[in-house]
């Protein structure tokens, strides 16, 4: 008996003791929203360009949508039922079952019109530009997405070096309002987090320095907000506001919508409306159709298919947060193929990315640090990627060259999803040609009194990690041999280049028409170009051919490789790396996306970009001559730019993939020497000697 | 009588079952899995290579620079960590002012959080730092072949005061009779902290140097703190190069360097284990 009564006891000890571990509630996944309806156009609309959406909002018992040609009404089977209401350049707003419009009043002042011409009184949510106004009670709120001031004073926000503080929304909890707060690396313009913060008539700052603790943040990156439907996109991921607290409502990309590409998301009774630049995508529980409206064109009714009832789901691993590119990719998939769908999932940590590969969690890589992909690569874990794309080998239809530069240990690890050449060729009118200048110096020298304004914005480490750096670490680094020769007079003098041209951060923010370093990675993530050319080139912060005897060679980036891991579906693997490299669809909507020069593996598409290229300054030169203008140098340059590019094409090479642990290393040890506490060469010396730490270690 | 001893042993082996069952879990079965990554190419689907990860170990740069800076950083640290407090705990024994105060300010560098430590270091230890400023010298502490001296003085600074206490605790568990007969004898002091309270330390001492041993490889917290992943040269230790290979899921050179140091570990404990039999059998006979 008293055996029994021994082994009762330990049984209910084990139990007990397995009862006791964490047990986490399993994230709730969309539940209401499973499918997509498809949007009717009316066949006498069959003629318009609808163009570039900007927004959508209720309106009776359908929709206003705002496009760059106009306003259409829709009714709410989306059928055209309206009239088409071209002029649309002051709209301000659509919110409340009205359009309200920027005009001027009887004084003659700025105002808020509506419809009818009289002035409205302010009483938005959202909408308004990129500006929010919410009128709570007395107080006047107004964000703007980096600014939130409260009756017309700017409220504080954090002040931390190297990071970015936005007040990217205002949203009302139903307690009150809170503020959506985001932080960037302005280094990496990465998004490290964003937070939910309540605000009030009390509110002076948001500062840890003044007070306010913040909280563990609740998204890495929030990239909107619609306080109207009380939702946010974060991280990839629709929330909904929900009982005062933010839940996981809708995986975007899951339905084919970028959560990137997001301009506005309307949670109605019965759907949600996610409005993107060229498409309006409606989520339903009614239909199982998929289909989605196009801006400049009408999808083909035959071209619409069926979900199949399950298909096969793969997951993306992403590092620290989410590429719109890797975002698009992953939309455009969901959209157009019915067997396949694609989820990405985000992991802080190198280590947990490496815990989720060994679990299986993972499918596929998107990746912007090319060092983790090849760790990977060390241990097999990677399809080489001409195992799945047999056209790799043959030289026809893709680029053997740049396939060539992208191997690792003989193997094509990863592909591009796009990429952009990192500047090696001096423009003409700088007065070098390629392998003049002789010398660091003497390059620095000419570009100094060709245009003093060269280095007005670039600070020195700003120069070396972006600029400097990953175009010639493969002169330091004997990728065969694995000498290094970072204490050689060629990486000292690249030292003192640094040094000597570009500025401090204090200067840069001295120097720069009164922006602050700060304000320059702003203007940067607005999207607003600082005069950047289409090609990167002839701005002020570019530097040029480096003196290199006479080899000029082209320098490929891009910001996200993929690789597809070992584990999954070989037939699947297949035809996603086939549709990234030959889908004309994905190349279409590439092209609608695609805000910078980008180049393509496949020759047909990069062609077809240059040929973009050449007919846009057509287009330019014919509309200076009709201006009078002969001559116009820099349309010039820029085509003999688009000639060598097709020669350098074919060409030599190679990919600027710098590890960012290397990077960190130089850039640490360049730091003392920037702020004139030690030598280049002591600098110099001191990365030789961590660099080879580092390189041994992988050995 | 045998049915009550099987029976007495069976309740024995149910209520052990628990513990073994965590050991088996979190000791034997992870130790295991080392061992079988250590043997094989790949952390999926690896294939057997035998010792061929062993070898490649002990050809690799980052690997041997480690375990010298390792194997340096324990030999002098550990007999420091032990003279030392031993040497202060036999100073507190006399009849001094404030030595419940001493005792006290010994124990606070426990307390300080590291993160404050690190900065205090970083000044302390800068080129143009305040050693540097008092010595009248422009060493660079970080990157010369003294940092390990920096290093050095960080855990001694933060493990003296424990170890001073527990040197304390067993100085006073001497029984006084023999110090009594000691001093009766005409024994000096040196006489007799080796030939009466020596003895009677060894269990003590075996613990500190244990612990010693262990806190000299977790300096590796502060070490990363100061310099990150890669270091200078002579700051590189084999904990740098576990957690960078742990990153890069190098998990072959990861397992195998783990298996060496347990070796090597599991050889200084024996070593230290026989030593400390033997000093017990010694002060058991008397």
């Amino acid at each position: 008996m008293q055996r029994w009564t021994a082994l009762l006891l330990c049984l209910l000890l084990l139990t007990g003791l397995a009862a006791c571990g964490e047990q986490t509630e399993p994230v709730k996944e969309t539940e209401a929203f499973p499918t997509e309806v498809p949007i009717q156009w009316h066949a006498e609309t069959l003629s318009y360009v609808v163009g570039e959406l900007y927004d959508v909002c209720p309106r009776g018992n359908g929709y206003y949508l705002a496009a760059d040609s106009g306003i259409y009404e829709l009714d709410a089977q989306f059928n055209l039922s309206g009239e088409h209401l071209p002029d649309q350049t002051t709209l301000v707003a659509m919110e409340k079952d009205r359009l309200l419009y920027l005009g001027s009043d009887e004084a003659g002042n700025y105002a808020i019109l509506d419809e009818a011409g009289g002035a409205a009184p302010i009483e938005l949510g959202h909408g308004f530009f990129s500006t929010q106004l919410l009128p709570l009670g007395e107080t006047l709120w107004l964000c703007d997405g980096f600014k939130l001031l409260r009756d017309g004073r700017e409220l504080t926000l954090p002040r931390e070096p190297g990071v970015l503080w936005h007040a990217a929304a205002l949203v009302e909890t139903g307690d009150g309002l809170s503020l959506v707060l985001t932080r960037t690396a302005t280094d990496t313009l990465k998004p490290t987090g964003a937070w939910l913060v309540p605000v009030d008539d009390s509110t002076e700052a948001l500062s840890e320095k003044d007070g306010t603790e913040l909280p563990e943040p609740l998204w890495t990156a929030a990239t909107y907000c619609n306080p109207a439907s009380r939702c946010v996109c974060a991280d990839g991921v629709l929330w909904r506001l929900e009982n005062g607290t933010f839940s996981k409502f809708v995986e975007l990309s899951s339905f084919g919508v970028n959560p990137s590409r997001l301009r506005r998301a309307l949670i109605t009774e019965d759907r949600v409306l996610c409005l993107e630049e060229e498409r309006l995508t409606v989520l339903s529980e009614s239909s199982n159709d998929i289909s989605t409206t196009g801006s400049t064109e009408r999808d083909d009714p035959s071209e619409t298919s069926v979900v199949p009832a399950v298909p096969r789901t793969l997951t993306v691993g992403a590092l620290w947060n989410q590429d719109y590119l890797c975002s698009e990719w992953i939309a455009y998939v969901n959209r157009t193929k019915p067997g396949c769908q694609l989820t990405c999932r985000v992991y802080e940590t190198v280590e947990k990315l490496n815990l989720a590969i060994l679990n299986h969690e993972v499918d596929l890589l998107a990746l912007n640090d090319v060092s983790v992909l090849q760790n990977y690569g060390n241990q097999d874990l990677l399809y080489p990627v001409e195992d799945l794309c047999p056209e790799l080998q043959s030289a026809d239809a893709l680029y053997q060259n740049m396939i060539d530069a992208l191997r690792y240990k003989g193997d094509c690890l990863y592909l591009p999803l796009a990429m952009s050449p990192t500047v090696n060729i001096l423009p003409k009118r700088y007065g070098f040609s390629p392998g003049e200048a002789a010398s660091l110096a003497a390059l620095g020298a000419g570009l100094e009194e060709v245009d003093p304004d060269t280095f007005s914005q670039s600070t020195k480490d700003g120069v070396l990690e972006t600029q400097m750096l990953p175009q010639t670490l493969s002169n330091w680094i004997d990728p065969e041999t694995g000498q290094l020769s970072f204490d050689s007079p060629d990486f000292i003098e690249l030292l003192e280049f640094c040094d000597r041209y570009a500025l401090t951060w204090e200067e840069v923010g001295a120097a720069g028409s009164g922006l602050t370093p700060e304000d320059n990675a702003r203007h940067f993530t607005m999207g607003i170009p600082l005069q950047l050319s289409w090609y990167g080139l002839l701005t002020h912060n570019d530097l040029y051919a480096l003196p290199d005897s006479g080899d000029v060679r082209l320098n490929l980036s891009s910001q996200v490789y993929l690789a597809v891991l070992n584990h999954t579906d070989r037939t699947t693997a297949e035809k996603l790396v086939n549709s990234l490299l030959f889908d004309e669809g994905w190349f279409s909507q590439l092209s609608r996306s695609q805000t910078a020069f980008q180049i393509y593996l496949n020759r047909e598409w990069t062609e077809a970009v240059l040929k973009k290229e050449t007919d846009r300054l057509d287009q330019l030169e014919q509309s200076y001559l009709e201006s009078g203008f002969t001559d116009v140098p820099s349309l010039t340059a820029q085509r003999k730019l688009i000639q060598s590019y097709r020669e350098l094409f074919q060409e030599k090479v190679c990919f600027l993939a710098p590890a960012s642990d290397l990077i960190r290393v130089v850039l640490e040890e360049a730091q003392p020497y920037f702020q004139g506490e030690i030598t280049a060469q002591e600098a110099a010396r001191r990365i030789q000697n961590r660099v080879e730490i580092y390189l041994a270690e992988r050995s | 009588m045998k049915r009550k001893l099987r029976k007495s042993k069976s309740h024995t082996f149910l209520f052990l079952l628990p513990s073994l069952l965590g050991v088996l879990l979190f000791f034997v079965l992870p130790f295991g899995m080392v061992i079988w990554y250590s043997l094989v190419n790949r952390p999926v689907n690896g294939d057997f290579v035998g010792l061929d990860n062993f070898k490649v170990l002990l050809g690799n740069k980052a690997f041997l620079l480690g375990a010298k800076n390792t194997g340096i950083l324990l030999a002098v640290s550990v007999p420091l960590a032990v003279l030392l407090p031993l040497k202060l705990a036999l100073w507190l024994e006399r009849a001094i002012p404030m030595k419940s105060q001493l005792r006290t300010a010994f124990l606070s560098p426990m307390l300080v959080p590291i993160a404050s430590v690190i900065l205090v270091w970083r000044v302390l230890f800068h080129q143009n730092g305040t050693l540097n400023a008092y010595l009248g010298a422009n060493t660079d502490w970080f990157h010369s072949t003294w940092s390990i001296l920096m290093v050095l003085l960080l855990y001694l600074w933060k493990n003296i005061g424990y170890h001073t206490i527990l040197f304390t605790a067993a100085l006073a568990a001497i029984p006084r009779t023999y110090i009594d007969m000691a001093n009766l004898d005409g024994a000096g002091r040196t006489r007799q902290f080796f030939t009466v309270k020596l003895p009677f330390l060894a269990p003590t001492i075996f613990f500190v140097v244990l612990m010693s041993l262990i806190a000299s490889m977790k300096i590796f917290r502060e070490v990363w703190l100061l310099t990150g992943s890669y270091p200078y040269e002579s700051l590189y230790l084999l904990q740098h190069f576990m957690n960078n290979t742990f990153r890069t899921m190098d998990y072959q050179k990861l397992s195998a360097a783990a298996l060496m140091l347990a070796v090597v570990m599991g050889a200084l404990i024996a070593v230290l284990l026989a030593i400390e039999r033997r000093l017990d059998r010694d002060t058991e006979n008397e």
